[in-house]
Parts: C-alpha cells; structure tokens; sequence
C-alpha cells in the first residue's frame, strides 16, 4: 500500500505521528488482506485501522516536525526511513522477505510461526 | 556495564529514530540529507545532523537467562542474512532472511552439520563458509 501527499501532511499513525509540509511517500507491506483496505496507490494518505504493518518505508522531501513515541523534533531535507516488523525475543518465527520500494507490488513476504521451516 | 548497555540500545534507537522496546528485534535503516534535530520523548537524549547520515542497524535484545549469573542476560537466538541495495541516497531493494528461537537453531545446526537447506535459505553464510576457504579472493 502506498500513499503520496504534497504540501501539508498531517499524520497521526503511531510512531509516524507529525506535520509535513512537502511531499511524502509512504509504503507499507501489510500482512494478509486487511478487510477495508485496498492495495495499490492512496493519494493524500490512508487510514490504516490500526494494522501493523510488516515493512514500513517512508520518504519524506521538505519539513518534517516529528511528534509521535519515537521522535520528538524536525528535520529539513531528505529522510528515508525504512523498518521491519519487530520481533517478540520469544518468539519462534522464519521471515523472508523482498522488498523494493519503488516497485512495492514486487514485494514478495513469507512467514511462518514455529519452528517451520517454509 | 548494565547501563551501558541500555544506552547503547537506546542510542541506537534514537538514531534511527524508531520505539524500541527491550524484548524486540529490530531490523531498519535511516538516511538523512539536510538538517535533523531530535530529542526522545523522554528527553534523555538527543541528536543533531547537519549534512549526510545513514543508519543501517539491527538490535538484538538481551531476553534469555544465563544460567551462571540469574541477574544476566544474554541476546537471544536470531539468525538473520540481510541485504540492503543503495544507490546514491536512495534505498533500491532490501532482501531479508530471518529466523528466531528454535527456528534459528534448527538452521544453525543444519548449517553447521553442512546439510544445508533445500531451497538454500541462508545462502549468506554458505558464501561466507567459502570466501573463507578461499582465502577472501571471492
């Protein structure tokens, strides 16, 4: 799923919650079919319902005032930011993934819980 | 050395700019051009960048008992080959192979017993197994 917005961009998804003012472009890799939610391309942003996403990239060009549990503060220029999905200390998982952030639709996730090998 | 450890890990956290908590792994990157001024939310630490900066890092967290010392702790098991393409500023593809707890035991044990995997999962250490035996000329 992506999203593009130009000029003021206000976000209030956790951990990416801030102002920006200039052009943003964000790809997030959900996990299944979230039900609602349309994969593709999102102009001027989407609401997310709370999923959490597998793989997070954000590219930010302009002013930035960052206001959420991560950051407090500004940045002014280019960002890119890219972040997996944490993983529990006791969890017991095998991940692969592939991801292309110009070509999110070439992205290609595997997971498996327990001590599988798939 | 407790602390130190702790300030690390939050150090690392705040470069990159993402919530850490201490019972995750966390896998991200982070490129800044221009101007970046930050704080956590804590106001414990703080950062400034005036140029150029990437960040490409992984945490490991401390969750498993050591059997010797109750109060230690020791990373957990993670086994992880990662591969993060840059061209320029710009991220062009991240390729990531990962397996935790007994996930990555039972590929360590298969790595080390030189059985391998059927679709070569962890193909990274296999190359490095043979640049190794190679001598480093691969």
């Amino acid at each position: 799923m992506t999203s593009r917005t130009y000029g003021f961009h206000l976000n209030t998804e956790q951990g990416e919650a801030g102002i920006v003012l200039g052009y943003s472009r964000t790809v997030r890799v959900l996990p299944g079919e979230p039900a609602g939610l349309l994969p593709g391309p999102h102009l001027f942003g989407v609401w997310l319902q709370g999923t959490e996403p597998v793989v997070l990239f954000r590219r930010l060009v302009g002013l930035e005032i960052g206001l959420n549990d991560s950051m407090v503060g500004l940045s002014l220029g280019v960002t890119e930011q890219m972040s997996t999905a944490p993983v529990d200390a006791s969890a017991t998982i095998t991940r692969r993934l592939f991801f292309v952030p110009d070509h999110p639709e070439q992205s290609i996730v595997r997971m498996c819980e327990g001590n599988s090998q798939c | 050395m407790l602390a130190a450890g702790r300030l690390f890990f939050l150090g690392v956290c705040a470069a990159l700019l993402i919530g850490c908590e201490a019972n995750q792994l966390y896998l991200a990157y982070r490129t800044n051009v221009g101007i970046n001024a930050s704080v956590n939310p804590e106001m414990t630490e703080g950062s400034l960048v005036i140029g150029y900066r990437r960040n490409f890092a992984t945490i490991v967290p401390k969750s498993v008992p050591i059997p010797a010392d109750l109060a230690g702790r020791d990373a957990m098991s993670a086994l992880v080959c990662s591969d993060l393409v840059v061209t320029g500023i710009w991220l062009n593809s991240y390729v990531e192979y990962l397996a935790t707890g007994a996930a990555s035991q039972t590929f360590a044990n298969k790595l080390r017993d030189g059985a391998g995997q059927a679709d070569d999962f962890f193909s990274c250490y296999k190359k490095t197994t043979e640049r190794k035996q190679d001598g480093g000329s691969q």
